[in-house]
Parts: C-alpha cells; structure tokens; sequence
C-alpha cells in the first residue's frame, strides 16, 4: 500500500503542469462539435417525435423504437441488408486476393494488370452506376442482349425482386474490388522473400504457399479489408440510390438508404435517429464479434 | 508565452462556442437584417431550383433575361438537387446566411414547407406589392392555395399524360387513342397481335402519377377532403386504387406490359427506340420525348375505366416559394422576379422549351405559344387536360407532408405486382405503411 502511494506521488511529481490540455484541446473540441454532440442529439432525438424542421416537439419514449421493430419493412430492411453484407463481404475479399496473389509476380506486364485490378478505385458511383444502369437497361440493355442471344428471355435484373439486390451487389463487388486488392497488394509486397525460399526448400506447391506463407503474413491487412468492407456494406448508399431506389418493392431498401428517405425526404427526424442508433449498435457489436474472432488468426510480424 | 498561449485558447473557446451556439439556435432564427450586394451595388436574390438537363438550360435562359431586363437586382439560379433534397437543404439551413430566398418546390413539399413556417405567404405579398393575381389559372391557385392562404407562387405546372407511339396504333386500327382501361387493353391485344416485336404497354412505377389517376377517378387521396377540411389522418385512395392495379395486372398477365421498375429514364429511352408502345409520365418531359423519337408521338389524357367520368387531374409540377423574414429591398427583388416570371411572354418561352404549361391565361394568347401549339400539339393535350379540370375538392389535390412517402409506398405496391403478387396485400401492405407514418408525422406537429 505505501509502495503504491509513493509511486503514485512520484508519477505526480513527473507530470509537469497540465500542458497535455492545451495540446488536446483542439482535438478534443473539433471532437466533441463534429462527433460527440451530434452523436448525444441523434440518442436524444430517437426518444422524441419532431417537427419537419428537426426541432423536437414531443417525448414520446421508446415509441420510435417499437414502431421500427413492429414494422414489416424495417424487419425487411435489416433482413436485406443482412443478405447483401454476406453476399459482398466475401466475394470482395476472395476475389480481389486472389487477383492480388496471382499479379503479385515480377513478371513482365504485370504492372498492366495491376492497373486494371485496381483501376475500379478511380470510378466515383456516380459514374459507375451509370454505366451499369445502361447494362442493365431490361430492352436496350448489354446483359440482356448477350441473354437473348443464349435463347433466354430478358431478365428484369433491376426490376425483379428477385434479381434486383444480387445485381446490386454484383455492382458493388466490382467496385470494391479495387481498393481490397490495393491494401492486399501492399500487404503481400511487404512480405520477405525468404519465407518463400524456405516453401521451396520444403518443396511446398501453390496452396501449401499461400495457406502457410501469404496468407498469415498478409493476416493484418486481411483483417483491415474485411473489417472495412462489412462496415461499407453495412452503410452502402451510393449504389442504391442511383440504380434502384430501394426498389422493386423494397427489394433493395436497405437500413442507409431507409434512413436516408425518412429522415430527409419525409423529415420524420424521430424515427430516423432510432435507426441511426440500431445502426450504429449493430455495426459495433459485429466489428467486436469479428475482432474477437479473428484475434487469434491475425498475425503481427 | 503563458499568458498569450491562454489569450489565443480563450479566443478559441469564445469562437468555437459561438460555433456551437449558432448551431444550437438555428432552428428559431430567422434571417432578416442587410440584403447581400454585389460589387456593383446591386441586390443578390438567391434562387434554388430542381432544373435540371434541358429544363435547366430553359430556366437559366429566363434568369438570364430578368437579369438583363433591370439593374437594381441580381438573381442567382442554382441546382440544389431533387425537389425533395432541396426541400430538406431549405430546413437545414434554416433561413441563415447563405439560404435561397426563392426555392421551387414540388407539390407534394407544400404541406412540409407550410409546417416549417419558413415561407412568407404569398398573399400577403400579393397585397403589400399589389401583385396582378388575376391572371393566373384558378385551378393551380386551388392546389397551392390552404385555408384562403396561396403560399407559393405558381410556375411551373405539369401533369402526368399518356404517351404512345403513333405508328403502331395506327397500324393496329386505333387512330383514335382509347380513353378508358378497357381501351387500352384491347388496342394492347391488337398491337401484341400484329407485331411481336413491340411490348405494348411499359410501364415504370409512377407514385405522381398514381395518385394523379385516383384523382381523376374522383377519389380523395388522403381523408379529410384530401386533407384540406382538416389535417389528413390516413390514405383513402383504396377503391380507385385497387381497380387502377387490377387494370395493370390484367395488362401484365396478358403478356402486354413490361415493367420498368422505377426507372423514368430507361422508360423513356425504351419509347423512344419502339420497345414499348406507350407509357405514363409527367408532362414535363414532353419536349424531350418528342425531340428524341423519330416516329410521331402521340400524347393523351390519363384514361379512366370505363363507366367513369374523368374529373381531371391537380395541378403538379412546380411552384416557388419566398422565404420568411426577408429584407424590404430583397422582398422586393423577389416580387420583381415572381412577375417576371409569371407574365405571359415568359410563360410562353418556358412552356414552348419544356412540356411544363403555362400558369396565366395571357401566355395561351402569346403568339409564341400558339406558333409552339401549332408546331406540336402534343405539348397542348397536356395543359388542357388540367384546364378542363373541374375545380372542386378532389381536384384541388392532396395536401400532406407525407406525401413522398404515400408515393414510395405506391410505388412498391405496385413493383409488388409487376412481380406477381396479389393486389389486395400490396394495396394493404401501402395503406399500413403511410398511415402509420401520417400517424408519427402529426405526432411532431407542435400545437
């Protein structure tokens, strides 16, 4: 006990005047205007009923919570994006590693293909979405000409509920792809030659490489793609809005976008800050499920 | 060094608390105070619009012309997107430093706008500027006008109309296009049977235009006289709807219809390399539709079933609105533009390069309109369907702040059955779903 008092006193005594402030301030302000208030207003708003103009008029509890988990469309809405987060999370990282191990080579023109791979980083949305709305056009469309040129009959791949959320994620894979493979391209061109001398002194062949070598090697930039894909996914916004609108029949309304329209072309404030909340506790929990998980697998050389 | 080192943190604390504050109180302040000048003493008007493509090069040549046409004031035209986000960036910027001082807005943003309490009335404008009302169409001043008060000033009007491909119709028999449901469907049976290669009949899920057809059908959108008796507390649109559904269902089942989700472009640009026949949508798009097509477009009146007197449709499109707590010298700006606007020559200019018509008697009697009429009178079936409009309680149209969201739900009711479901759930399913967000919107009126 007295040891520790007197370690506490000398602790004190190193610490020179409370200087640390003056250089958190700054931060700490720019934190609290730009996170930390909007972040205490949007809980306080989830508990009130509000004007159009956003000025709270009514307490009215956990109401706007109740009324989301009762409603059919936001318990679709959660179920799409479910459905869309497994189906692009994935598929982005798989693909774009193995696009990335396959162009990690010295060989010649590899730097061609490289561009490419990575290329689809420089498209905003907006443009990729309209290039894609043109494939997918149902009569005048690329995707369906190559269809009926097969003897098939056109696919409403926007207009189908049961095509409209797999196209959109198909779009979004291919967008993604770009920056998964740039940070996992990073990661394996950080990686030392010698560790695969040694696969060769064993003898090893492709997969014995990339499951004992590559694979642990690139863990913490595996890691940061998946983590940053789920939360994208779960946030995606872009995409729906230009090629679809939450359409055919809520098909693709997911948790952003729902939000997006009630808050801010419905102006039900309310209702719009208790999704904000069931976002943001959702994300959190699965990001810390995901790093509990996968704790152990990442490794740090 | 100490002592300056706090002097600049007070500094920062009073400047960034001031930040807070202002943030904190915007939702009461209105802007008032000094007009904005330019360099050469004139009056800044800002004015935001939804222009956009074509429409945006029409309206810049009109802000161009008042401009030019006096030098006391400055109007300064900017896209702010949608009218809905428009709308939303409005209330936002809560009538501060930098907000528009003219904002157009869609019909279905009236009832938000009037909530928001950010808009001057008109009438009162009218009034202290003895502004000419007299002019303008009864009708469009009976959609924008709520409990004797006009609140926005009437510019830009549409209507949604059928569009078709004249050739083909004429070519199954039907030089006269059909004007009820039934019609329709039997010209759709000829066409399918004649050539293979044209769907009849596409379609994009329309929430305007749906309503607009229960309207015409003589039904009130929403209770309360379309909530004008007193503020509306659920759909009613259920019975037109249902038959409205029925007759696209049967179209669909027949193999006639092909459905473009809620894509207006890709509709348009279907009509226009003759994979569809004919399709619903806004009038405003009108000049555009006939420009792109190289076959004769026709355009028609929305079709009713049969047994069904047409009452007519409200009057949609566009409107702007002045915002509250404005200057006297910007005030006055802003008359100055709203009758600029609204006399008939440059009535007649806008409508001639749109598909919009025009909100004053005086514009059809322009020579620039009747030489435009001549021309294509396509652009006419449009603006006579809503002057032959009754004026009555159904057609002055649907007043709610949940207006957007009763045409989403509309809209998926209806993708509901471009892909095989049953009308009675998916009208049902839409009917839950606006009512209960009427239900939490009129929680939030204060008062």
């Amino acid at each position: 006990m007295a040891r520790k008092n007197k370690k506490e006193a000398e602790e004190k005594q190193k610490k020179p005047l409370p200087l640390w402030i003056i250089y958190l301030l700054p931060s700490m302000l720019i934190f609290t205007l730009f996170v930390i208030y909007p972040f205490v207003k949007t809980i306080v708003t989830s508990f009130f009923a509000t004007s159009n103009t956003g000025a709270l008029t009514q307490m009215v509890g956990l109401s706007n919570y109740i009324s989301l988990f009762t409603s059919e469309t936001y318990l679709h809405s959660l179920g799409t994006t479910f459905l869309y987060t497994i189906l692009t999370v994935p598929l982005t990282v798989v693909i774009s590693l193995l696009l990335a191990v396959l162009s990690s080579s010295n060989l010649p023109g590899m730097g061609v293909f490289r561009t490419i791979f990575s290329s689809t980083m420089g498209i905003s949305v907006a443009a990729g979405s309209v290039f894609w709305n043109l494939l997918f056009h149902p009569t005048a469309g690329l995707l369906n000409r190559v269809v009926q040129w097969f003897g098939g009959e056109p696919i409403g791949w926007l207009t189908d509920t049961n095509f409209a959320v797999y196209s959109i994620a198909a779009v979004s894979i291919w967008m993604n792809i770009g920056f998964s493979y740039l940070v996992l391209m990073g990661g394996l061109k950080n990686i030392d030659d010698s560790h695969y001398e040694s696969v060769e002194i064993v003898g090893g062949g492709f997969f014995y490489r990339l499951r004992k070598v590559t694979i642990p090697l690139i863990s913490p930039s595996l890691f940061f793609v998946v983590t940053i894909s789920l939360i994208n996914a779960f946030q995606s916004f872009g995409l729906i809005d230009m090629l679809t609108g939450g359409g055919p029949n809520n098909s693709t309304n997911l948790m952003v976008y729902k939000l997006y329209n009630d808050a801010f072309v419905n102006f039900r404030f309310g209702s719009a800050s208790a999704q904000g909340i069931v976002l943001f506790i959702l994300i959190f929990l699965i990001s810390r499920l995901q790093t509990k998980l996968t704790e152990r697998l990442v490794t740090y050389q | 060094m100490k002592k300056r080192f706090g002097k600049r943190f007070a500094a920062m604390l009073i400047s960034l608390l001031t930040l807070l504050m202002a943030f904190g109180g915007c939702a009461d302040s209105a802007s008032g105070g000094s007009s904005t000048q330019t360099a050469e003493g004139k009056t800044e008007i800002l004015f935001w619009h939804s222009m956009s493509g074509a429409n945006q090069e029409v309206l810049n040549k009109i802000v161009d012309g008042f401009n030019a046409s006096q030098d006391e004031y400055v109007v300064v035209a900017e896209n702010q997107g949608s009218y809905d986000e428009s709308t939303g960036k409005f209330f936002n910027m809560a009538n501060g430093a930098g907000s528009a001082h003219i904002i157009q807005i869609g019909e279905q943003n009236l009832q938000s706008m009037i909530d928001s309490g950010m808009i001057a009335s008109i009438s009162d404008l009218i009034e202290k500027y003895s502004f000419d009302d007299s002019d303008l169409l009864e009708q469009v001043v009976n959609f924008y006008t709520v409990g004797d008060t006009l609140y926005v000033m009437p510019f830009n009007c549409s209507s949604p109309v059928v569009y078709y491909n004249k050739e083909v119709f004429d070519a199954a028999g039907y030089t006269e296009f059909p004007s009820t449901f039934e019609g329709i469907s039997e010209a759709a049976a000829a066409i399918a049977g004649q050539d293979s290669s044209i769907k009849p009949v596409g379609m994009y899920a329309y929430g305007y235009a749906l309503d607009q057809m229960v309207t015409n059908m003589g039904g009130y959108i929403i209770n309360n006289e379309n909530g004008r008796a007193s503020r509306a507390t659920e759909v009613s649109y259920q019975e037109q709807i249902t038959k409205i559904y029925d007759w696209i269902k049967s179209l669909q089942d027949g193999g006639y219809l092909l459905n473009y989700g809620t894509d207006g472009t890709n509709t348009i640009s279907g009509f226009t390399q003759r994979q569809i026949g004919m399709f619903i949508a806004s009038s405003a798009s009108a000049r555009n539709v006939i420009d792109s097509s190289e076959f004769e477009v026709g355009v028609a009146p929305l079709p009713v079933p049969e047994g069904v007197e047409a009452q007519g449709v409200y009057a949609g499109g566009g409107a702007l609105c002045a915002a509250a707590g404005m200057d006297e010298q910007t005030e006055k700006g802003v008359m100055a533009f709203f009758t600029y606007v609204t006399s008939p020559e440059v009535q007649a200019e806008w409508a001639s390069g749109t598909g919009y018509f025009p909100i004053c008697h005086g514009a059809y009697e322009t020579d620039t309109m009747k030489a435009t009429y001549e021309e294509l009178p396509q652009l006419q079936v449009a603006a006579e369907q809503l002057l032959n409009s009754q004026v009555n309680s159904v057609t002055a149209g649907p007043l709610l702040s949940q207006l957007p969201q009763l045409r989403t739900d509309l809209q998926s009711a209806l993708e509901a059955v471009f892909n095989g479901s049953e009308v009675a759930p998916a009208v049902e399913q839409a009917v839950s779903s606006t009512n209960s967000a009427i239900a939490s919107a009129n929680e939030g009126v204060a008062g």
